[in-house]
């Protein structure tokens, strides 16, 4: 055999070894996500949670005069899911005779970074009356980030009734003055019975470099920079927490909560 | 002895040989003797079996050269054929001329001169020889074409004519003999190198991906054979490298490696070579700026061609200049939480590698 047909040889038969191997690789250079509860293990334990009070899972049976055993309840359920078999459901039962504070949390309590991406599925099966308010996201922050007597309330996010079966959001800044008007929130449809994905941009700064930014089904509707809470704690929550909710018990499901460094989006993933 | 018969007639340019022999003329001898020696026993070898048993009675007797052809012909101007034959008498006794340049099987003339300027060409009896004189002494070239024809027809006749006609004999000074123009056969060359070594300093830049990234590193490239198509090995070092593949911003290494066969055109000054092959780089990307970064390394394969080029010299050291095109139909993709397949890393690999070639 010539010396040149052996080297076409070999090199044919290293090709075909060889080639194969280097085709379609995929390459995982890491992740921004920090942190995510995707509700599929763990079952009602929430271990992705803060174990606080008014933390993982809290509910808050509250007896009511009519129905003096309906609780308020969070649990892991398999009714729905998104892109996944499970979620969370929260279940409340906000009359008006019932006080603020009432409803179900899962709470992320501190140990966050000064600025990240916040995002959250909700799914409701059903169009709600909202009387007073139904908050379902919120932002605490801690003036002393180690003293938890300083915590205090910051943005909440809220649900609202625009217009009769018609569901939409807005903002409550705590820190506004009762005398001045609050966020104005772009008005977009949530929607009803299906999931609708909530994330926020939180950057806790006590200067004009604060900054949180809301979207709706990765519709930018909020922007509101200044001011916010002080760097060095922050608590996020995933609550659903009622004041004259018709009817009663309003349910809301939760799934694919995440904390990021980047923009998660509507087509993120939170794993491989 | 070598003076000539009077009463045999010469051609018909006729001269009378009654000159001795001056010194340059015998060392013009010793000179021709040493430097056509060789030639002289190969070319009696092969006149051989042209030489007649005995020579005719009327060549030894008669006064002319029969035939109608002169002995010695050429449009030569310097030297004049007529000299050459002049000198040539003196050399080589008459029968001895006449029996071999009207033998058996001799064509046409026996001896052409040819004036080329600078050199002329002396052709005797098939052997031919050219000898640069840049002076045209015509005198001493038809001198130094008479010895050469004189070793050719009858090296022993010039023998044993002696070199000195009258003893004592002091010895000449050494004249610079004409240097032969044409060496018939080539010198032998060094065989071409077994092994050839390339090395130097490369950049290797990545196209097709939405970031251009350019490697800096060093290559190192193996030849096996002498011949024109020969296998190739090469591998490059490179240093990493930041680079940017969709939102993700990667700090970039490759290791090279790939295996081909190499054409070369070899020139007087230069040799052009081309290469194909496959290509192999081993391919890590780490993440930079993510939370949870990750050094994943992948396989990249594919087609390689090159174009080089490189000063022609056999052995030893020698500068080369190259390009490189690596072709990979399906690189790897990179990915990265929460963005996913963020895209994958360049289809083409364009490289210029510039360096030492050792061969061996």
């Amino acid at each position: 055999m010539k010396p040149n047909a052996t080297s076409n040889r070999f090199l044919l038969a290293v090709s075909w070894l060889v080639l194969p191997s280097g085709c379609g690789q995929n390459l995982d250079v890491g992740s921004d996500i920090l942190w995510t509860s995707r509700f599929e293990v763990g079952g009602n334990s929430f271990p992705e949670w803060t174990p606080v009070p008014f933390g993982f899972g809290s509910a808050s049976p509250v007896p009511t005069p009519n129905e003096p055993n309906m609780p308020n309840t969070v649990e892991v359920s398999s009714e729905q899911g998104h892109h996944s078999n499970f979620a969370a459901k929260l279940t409340v039962s906000g009359t008006a005779d019932n006080t603020a504070g009432i409803g179900a949390s899962l709470v992320q309590n501190g140990g966050l970074p000064d600025e990240a991406y916040y995002s959250a599925w909700y799914y409701l099966p059903q169009s709600v009356s909202v009387g007073y308010y139904w908050v379902i996201m919120k932002f605490r922050f801690r003036s002393v980030p180690d003293d938890p007597n300083t915590a205090g309330e910051l943005f909440d996010v809220n649900l609202t009734n625009p217009s009769s079966g018609v569901m939409s959001l807005r903002l409550y800044d705590h820190q506004t003055p009762p005398n001045q008007p609050q966020p104005k929130v772009s008005p977009k449809s949530v929607s009803v019975n299906a999931w609708f994905q909530l994330e926020a941009f939180y950057r806790a700064a006590s200067d004009n470099t604060g900054q949180l930014t809301l979207w709706l089904d990765g519709e930018q509707i909020l922007d509101l920079p200044g001011p916010t809470g002080p760097a060095g704690w922050v608590a996020w929550d995933v609550v659903s927490v009622g004041y004259n909710l018709t009817p009663e018990p309003a349910v809301l499901y939760v799934d694919d909560c995440a904390i990021s460094r980047t923009r998660i989006g509507l087509n993120g993933l939170l794993s491989e | 002895m070598l003076q000539q018969n009077d009463s045999i007639h010469e051609p018909s340019f006729g001269y009378r040989v009654h000159v001795r022999v001056a010194w340059h003329q015998r060392s013009c001898v010793i000179a021709a003797i040493l430097l056509a020696l060789p030639i002289a026993a190969h070319a009696a070898d092969d006149a051989q079996p042209n030489e007649p048993a005995e020579p005719s009675s009327n060549e030894t007797s008669g006064l002319s050269i029969p035939g109608p052809l002169d002995p010695v012909v050429g449009e030569s101007l310097c030297p004049l054929p007529d000299a050459i034959w002049q000198e040539l008498v003196t050399l080589v006794p008459r029968e001895h001329l006449i029996s071999r340049l009207r033998g058996p099987g001799t064509k046409s003339a026996p001896i052409r001169v040819e004036d080329l300027g600078a050199m002329f060409r002396i052709l005797v009896l098939d052997k031919v020889r050219e000898y640069r004189e840049e002076a045209r002494d015509c005198a001493y070239r038809a001198k130094v074409a008479a010895l050469f024809a004189a070793l050719i027809i009858d090296p022993a006749a010039l023998l044993e004519a002696g070199l000195c006609e009258r003893p004592p004999c002091s010895a000449p000074p050494a004249p610079v003999p004409p240097v032969p123009a044409e060496i018939k056969t080539l010198p032998a060359l060094p065989p071409r190198p077994l092994v050839r070594l390339e090395i130097g300093p490369t950049l290797i830049a990545g196209l097709g991906a939405e970031h251009l990234t350019a490697h800096w590193g060093g290559a190192l490239r193996l030849t096996l054979g002498r011949g024109r198509v020969v296998p190739v090995l090469g591998v490059a070092a490179l240093w990493p490298a930041d680079t940017r593949v969709g939102g993700v911003r990667l700090r970039q290494w490759r290791l090279p490696v790939d295996l081909g066969v190499r054409a070369t055109l070899w020139g007087p000054w230069i040799d052009f070579y081309g290469e194909i092959g496959v290509a192999f780089a081993l391919l890590s990307e780490r993440g930079l700026d993510l939370a949870s970064p990750r050094s994943p390394t992948g396989l990249e394969a594919g087609g390689r061609v090159v174009l080089g080029a490189r000063l022609a010299r056999r052995a030893g050291l020698t500068p080369f200049v190259s390009l490189q095109a690596e072709f990979l139909p399906d690189p790897p993709s990179v990915s990265a939480l929460p963005e996913g397949l963020a895209g994958r890393t360049p289809y083409v690999w364009m490289g210029a590698c510039a360096g030492a070639s050792w061969g061996i």
